[in-house]
């Protein structure tokens, strides 16, 4: 990021918010609330005043420190941590105080213990002292995406350090899997009040302004309840198709020629979005969620489908890992339908494939039965070479793909279950950020706060909640397709289940 | 910040040390005879949160000289500076400090937050500082950061901080106020040719707050201190130092140099300070000491004093709750506050204050008993000078006059709980005080009392016959200054038989008995305060001194003897020989 001046509006702007904490800032997508919220902290830096920032993701962390490097804040005037990482930081520190005692490196399946024992940590009178005598401002970036227990801990924080800042954008507010989420209008506005700022479309600066400036409009009609109409908007670059057949879907995923612009393709749930980027032949690489769920149902197995169980990652040396290597390849890669039940069954009763000829994939079958005579997790790796060699076969699950053999391959190393090392493996994709691709095929709930040239809105129906259709939206900088049945959707907001 | 416990392991003279700091006093006046540890505790504050980034430490300062045993010095902090307890210094690494001293791993509401600091020195010599939690987890603790502890030690060192150098305290106040860095090193250009050419209003400034500190400190000796050009020092050149008109005060006494450093670092370390000053008298008369002291017990800059002393004015003078004794037991030292001490015990520190001074005190029944101690050690002495043995000061003792025979055990028991070996001298005439003697004995103190019913007087005179009741007589007559007054003392006893000769042989040829005429000089002596004050005493312990191989004086003397042994102690198995000195009169006679 080139170094950005304040300006002297921005400067008013932020020294205006710092005066009025405790407040919070409601900022629609693209309008600059990150940029807000580094000029604040900035601003009181000046002031030589020290800020806690606190936000969800550690993209959203890299993002906010590179910002503040750009306005030239020294490190050690703000601390920038996801609130997960701050409240293992916390009750790592004192488990007593947090009734919880921690193992040295997070396991971040236990994220909301961390928070709720943070919340009790923060709590405490000689914490309280810790929080008030290191910090003078606390900012919380992404509030929306805070559930109870988060508020819970970041109001134990703000009791600490009355000048709090909570900035998000109820409308991104998507419900995850974590549990329910914090009001607007119940937590936020009594304990801190609005903030307004007058949004300016910034993202779409040189790209496609009329689309900033329609999402701006188009906010106050997406509403629960509320039926929303595309035919009745005109925007350039927003494209509606009726066809929603897998060629159709196709021929607007393919129309993209500029392989230095970035696209989107959005539908609504995992095997959804899978089946998108399988048919799409690997052009689109699906994005797995943080925890990297469909892995860990690779590695540990999955028998909550009869039909389809998941069969668990077998030790080295023991039969069966060649058998789990077929599936797990036909789970990530299209272009192995030959690996059909013949070769499949063969496997699972530890048969020779000598014999069995699969034209084209030939050199798969070969390292498929060279795997299960020598059931070693190298000899897998090397199978995996012969997949990724054949030009017809395509990885179109690259992310589980990658990640899951880089486990295996650490486990040949160190001889740790792999589960463990998959840890590891996401742990450090949690610090480092996803590789980008050019082409990504994925949910609402794992792109927020992402920004992307293209979107496509692979099923309108299923993007009902207007928050998620609203996230969907305001993703792109250039131009939304919207592929529906009907361009007429009742909105609704979806319930967090019980 | 202060510290509410401090830990010593292996630290010179120190074998261990566990002290528990009185939280409710600023001051603390360490006393206690010498090599008992004091200064070693002050060192050990001083290495744990001074701020220098290295120690000088050798082979030397393990105790025992057994590097195997790493030295570590561990205190428990509390009030800690806020840049510490930041979330990026130690605000994780708190601990919990409850009501009863206990510590915690976490600090929980009904705790004191505390930071436990250590220091580490193993057989590497390289010291290692470290902030540690209960379960023995631990952080490195910076220089930068023990700077935050704003803790100096005024020593004999100190004339360092009267220079502006790079690591003075004047150098760093100048260098943190801003700007100065700039006159500093005109200054020091300035002082290629002439100081006085050049005008640096800042340092002026500083100087003139430095002698505004120094008088309220010491009491007004300073009127025109101001930097000046010191020379003195040509092998590193021309430097800044601070003046007292034309005298740099590099060169005034001890004295005013170390109320001068107390000041400074004091400005230097700001509020809150954390100060520790061995030997506070040191270079000062009494009234200064004492004007030093008093000051630092009412200046809300510091938030806690660690002095040591060995003068009897500054115990004398000091609140009692800020005394706290010092013992060392084969290296094994307790530190006992005088906080709360007994009725005794203030008394004992009111008539006595060298007794909290000494190791060995001897509780004397009265001035009588205290003059006749008093020859007796010099005579002693003096022998064993000759011998090439110890001497009673060397052996730290002191006497202590008891005001009373009651009070004798009473303050000896007292004195006794502090640590020090005590031992009472009295009269055998009251019965009422044989309990309080009894219990004084039980808590190890050594009581030494004449045969019973006997006073001082009437033990002399038990078994002297007509000769030396004579010469006892002729004793009286040099302190009662007049024959006439002793002949009007002995006739006081008995008016009906007048007595008009000192010389007791004419007496039994009259037909007085011996023991009549024992009697009647043992009570007239008594009655009439022949030996009643400390000189009186005196004379008499040299009287007996001279006479003590007479067989008429064995039982005093066998009394004295154990008296012998108290101050003397026996000497170590090695030196075989000497162990029935104390028990064979003659060896001594």
């Amino acid at each position: 990021m080139t170094p950005q001046p304040m300006d002297d509006a921005l400067k008013a702007l932020a020294a205006s918010l710092l005066a009025a904490a405790p407040a919070s800032v409601e900022m629609p997508a693209g309008t600059g609330k990150t940029h807000l919220l580094a000029a604040a902290v900035a601003t009181a830096a000046d002031d030589s005043k020290r800020s806690l920032v606190l936000t969800h993701t550690n993209a959203g962390v890299d993002a906010i420190r590179k910002r503040l490097r750009s306005f030239g804040v020294p490190s050690g005037m703000a601390r920038v941590e996801t609130i997960t990482s701050w409240a293992f930081s916390l009750v790592r520190a004192y488990p007593h105080l947090a009734g919880i005692v921690v193992a040295e490196t997070p396991d971040w399946a236990l994220s909301d213990q961390y928070v709720e024992g943070a919340a009790r940590v923060a709590a405490a009178t000689a914490i309280a002292e810790v929080h008030a005598t290191s910090f003078d401002y606390v900012f919380v970036d992404e509030y929306q995406d805070c559930t109870l227990v988060h508020h819970a801990f970041i109001t134990a924080i703000a009791d600490a350090v009355p000048r709090t800042v909570l900035l998000g954008d109820r409308l991104q507010a998507i419900f995850g899997f974590t549990g329910a989420l914090a009001e607007w209008d119940a937590h936020v506005l009594p304990s801190f009040p609005a903030f307004a700022v007058e949004p300016i479309p910034q993202r779409w600066r040189g790209h496609n302004e009329a689309l900033g400036t329609w999402l701006l409009q188009v906010r106050s009609h997406l509403v629960d309840g509320l039926d929303f109409d595309f035919t009745e908007h005109s925007v350039p670059h927003l494209t509606l198709v009726t066809d929603t057949s897998p060629t159709s879907v196709a021929a607007v995923a393919h129309a993209f020629r500029d392989f230095g612009e970035t696209v989107l393709l959005l539908d609504g749930a995992a095997w959804r979005v899978a089946g998108h980027a399988s048919r799409l032949n690997g052009s689109y690489a699906v994005m797995e969620d943080i925890n990297g769920r469909f892995m860990r149902d690779q590695i540990n197995g999955n028998c909550s489908s009869p039909q389809h169980p998941v069969l668990p990652l077998p030790a080295p040396g023991e039969p069966g890992l060649a058998r789990w290597f077929a599936q797990f390849a036909k789970a990530c890669v299209i272009g192995l339908g030959d690996l059909n039940n013949p070769v499949l069954q063969r496997l699972e009763r530890n048969q020779s494939l000598t014999g069995l000829s699969r034209d084209g994939i030939q050199p798969v079958v070969n390292a498929l039965e060279q795997l299960r005579s020598t059931a070693t997790y190298e000899q897998l790796a090397a199978a995996a070479r012969e997949v990724r060699a054949i030009s017809q076969v395509k990885v179109y699950r690259w992310e589980a793909w990658a990640d899951t053999l880089a486990a295996i391959a650490l486990s040949a190393e160190n001889g740790e279950p792999a589960i463990d090392n998959f840890g590891r493996v996401r742990e450090r994709l949690r610090r480092q950020g996803r590789k980008s691709h050019a082409r990504i095929a994925s949910r609402t709930l794992l792109v927020k706060g992402l920004e992307y040239d293209h979107v496509v809105i692979a099923d309108l129906s299923q993007f009902r909640d207007p928050r998620h259709l609203y996230v969907a939206l305001s993703r792109a900088r250039k131009s939304v397709t919207v592929i529906g049945g009907s361009m007429r959707i009742r909105l609704q907001n979806d319930r967090p289940r019980a | 910040m202060r510290v509410r416990r401090l830990e010593i392991k292996n630290f010179r003279g120190i074998k261990s040390l566990d002290w528990a700091l009185p939280s409710d006093q600023r001051l603390i006046v360490l006393v206690g005879p010498g090599d008992s540890g004091k200064s070693t505790i002050l060192e050990a504050i001083h290495y744990l949160l001074g701020d220098r980034w290295n120690i000088p430490v050798s082979d030397t300062d393990f105790y025992g000289v057994d590097v195997s045993s790493p030295i570590v010095v561990k205190a428990v902090l509390v009030d800690i500076p806020d840049a510490l307890r930041k979330e990026n210094a130690f605000g994780l690494w708190l601990s919990g400090l409850d009501a009863e001293g206990v510590l915690h791993q976490d600090p929980e509401d009904d705790h004191t937050p505390a930071m436990i600091a250590c220091l580490t020195v193993d057989e590497t010599l390289e010291p290692k500082w470290t902030v540690e939690r209960v379960d023995g987890q631990s952080q490195v603790l910076t220089s930068s950061q023990r700077h935050h502890f704003s803790t100096f030690k005024v020593d004999d060192r100190n004339d360092t901080q009267l220079r502006w150098t790079r690591t003075s305290a004047l150098g760093r106040m100048s260098v943190r106020d801003g700007g100065d860095r700039q006159a500093l090193s005109a200054a020091s250009r300035a002082a290629q040719q002439a100081l006085a050419s050049h005008e640096s209003a800042s340092l002026t400034e500083l100087a003139a707050q430095v002698q505004a500190r120094a008088n309220s400190i010491g009491g007004g000796q300073f009127t025109d201190i101001k930097p000046g050009l010191d020379t003195s020092r040509s092998s590193m050149g021309a430097g800044l130092a601070l003046y007292e008109d034309v005298v740099p005060l590099t060169s005034f006494g001890l004295g005013s140099r170390r109320l001068a450093s107390l000041a400074i670092q004091q400005l230097a370390a700001g509020s809150r300070a954390v100060a520790v000053v061995d030997e506070i008298e040191d270079g000062l008369e009494p009234h200064r000491a004492v004007r030093l002291l008093n000051y630092l017990l009412a200046d809300d800059d510091y938030s806690q004093v660690v002095v040591t002393t060995h003068s009897p004015v500054v115990v004398e003078q000091a609140q009692i709750a800020n005394l706290a004794t010092v013992q060392s037991h084969d290296g094994v030292v307790t530190i006992t506050s005088l906080a709360g001490a007994s009725e005794e015990l203030q008394r004992v520190r009111r008539s006595r204050p060298s007794s909290l001074l000494a190791r060995r005190v001897i509780v004397a029944e009265g001035k009588t008993e205290h003059g006749l101690l008093m020859a007796c050690l010099d005579a002693w002495d003096t022998e064993r000078i000759a011998d090439g043995r110890s001497t009673s000061a060397g052996e730290g003792v002191a006497v202590q006059d008891g005001q009373g025979g009651s009070e004798v055990p009473r303050r000896a028991a007292a004195l006794s709980a502090l640590g020090y070996a005590v031992a009472g001298f009295m009269d055998n005439e009251d019965r009422s005080v044989d309990a309080a003697v009894e219990a004084a004995e039980s808590t190890g103190v050594t009581i030494v009392r004449w045969d019973t019913g006997h006073n001082i007087e009437s033990q002399i005179c038990a078994n002297l016959n007509a000769n030396g009741l004579t010469k006892f007589v002729e004793l009286g007559v040099e302190r009662r200054a007049a024959e006439s007054t002793v002949l009007d003392d002995l006739t006081s006893i008995d008016s009906a038989n007048p007595i008009t000769s000192l010389d007791v042989q004419t007496w039994i040829s009259a037909g007085t008995t011996l023991d009549e005429a024992r009697d009647r000089i043992a009570v007239a002596a008594n009655k009439r305060k022949w030996f009643k004050e400390v000189d009186d005493g005196r004379a008499l312990g040299e009287w007996i001194m001279q006479y003590r191989t007479r067989t008429a004086l064995r039982e005093v003397v066998r009394r004295l003897d154990d008296i012998y042994a108290f101050v003397y102690p026996q000497p170590l198995p090695i030196e075989t020989e000497d162990t029935e000195v104390g028990s064979d009169p003659s060896a001594h006679g």
